[in-house]
């Protein structure tokens, strides 16, 4: 996958778990597992605002794209 | 109610393909080991049990009534039936014939057990999974195999049996019975099964949507 999730990065910088983020970004703990294993296929703007809001970050810190390396060599 | 009353057809659905699933195990055991141990191997007692559709030119007057009193004439010049060989055939034929009916009850068991699958996923509140799509992928090309060996036998039995036939008032002149209907439904399911597909990916985007 090209885009990377570094919401446990932003999460251990923070010092907060999984549990206490979903609750205060008001989405299941299932929801947030599947955005931080990198298992989801979209994410919704309104998650991705209230995730910064409580992280106190920017979507940049949370989404990384990472270019394929087959595309960097053409 | 209707919820209710849908409940309630799911599971004879669920109960009637289970039976009729195991009974088509039986039969096809019984049916592909009396023609394995009977025709094919020569170890029991045996007719051919090749029974073949067949159509024929007859001329047979009649009469049919109409009313009290009016009687018009009536000729049958074309008939469909079915002939059977009672003693055995070449060994080779029946081997073939052994291997086409193998395929044939192989894919309605798969045909049925894809089915009963389908209905459980449905009986579980769970019917738009990946598999399913498959299972009507399964039944759609089956369906179509089926029709197409049935066709297949015919044919070999028209090209073999035909021109060994003799009788003394009717002239044979078979046809290869494919039944344009199965091919069409298992044409119609294979798109339904491709929209499913569709679905249940569409699915999943909503389902891994945070």
């Amino acid at each position: 996958m090209s885009i990377r999730i570094n919401l446990d990065v932003m999460m251990a910088r923070r010092k907060i778990s999984l549990g206490e983020l979903a609750e205060q970004v008001g989405i299941t703990q299932a929801n947030l597992s599947i955005l931080k294993t990198e298992k989801a296929k979209a994410v919704r703007f309104t998650t991705l605002e209230a995730v910064c809001r409580v992280l106190d970050c920017q979507p940049g810190d949370i989404l990384e794209f990472i270019a394929d390396e087959k595309n960097e060599n053409e | 109610m209707q919820k209710i009353l849908n409940d309630k057809l799911v599971v004879t659905a669920d109960i009637v393909l289970r039976i009729i699933l195991y009974l088509s195990i039986v039969a096809s055991i019984f049916f592909l080991g009396k023609m394995l141990l009977g025709p094919v191997l020569g170890i029991t007692e045996y007719k051919s049990g090749l029974k073949t559709p067949i159509e024929f030119s007859v001329n047979e007057q009649g009469t049919a009534t109409f009313g009290s009193n009016q009687t018009v004439p009536v000729n049958i010049e074309h008939a469909k039936g079915l002939f059977q060989i009672d003693r055995p055939v070449p060994k080779t034929l029946m081997v073939v014939f052994f291997l086409l009916n193998l395929i044939f009850f192989g894919l309605i068991l798969w045909v049925i057990h894809s089915l009963w699958m389908i209905v459980q996923s449905v009986r579980q509140k769970n019917p738009f999974i990946v598999l399913n799509g498959r299972r009507l992928h399964i039944i759609a090309f089956s369906m179509i195999g089926i029709e197409l060996i049935q066709g297949l036998a015919n044919l070999i039995k028209m090209l073999y049996l035909e021109p060994r036939l003799n009788f003394e008032t009717i002239i044979v002149h078979s046809k290869i019975h494919v039944s344009i209907h199965v091919i069409i439904a298992g044409l119609v399911i294979l798109v339904i099964a491709e929209a499913f597909r569709i679905g249940v990916e569409l699915k999943e985007e909503h389902h891994f949507t945070v």
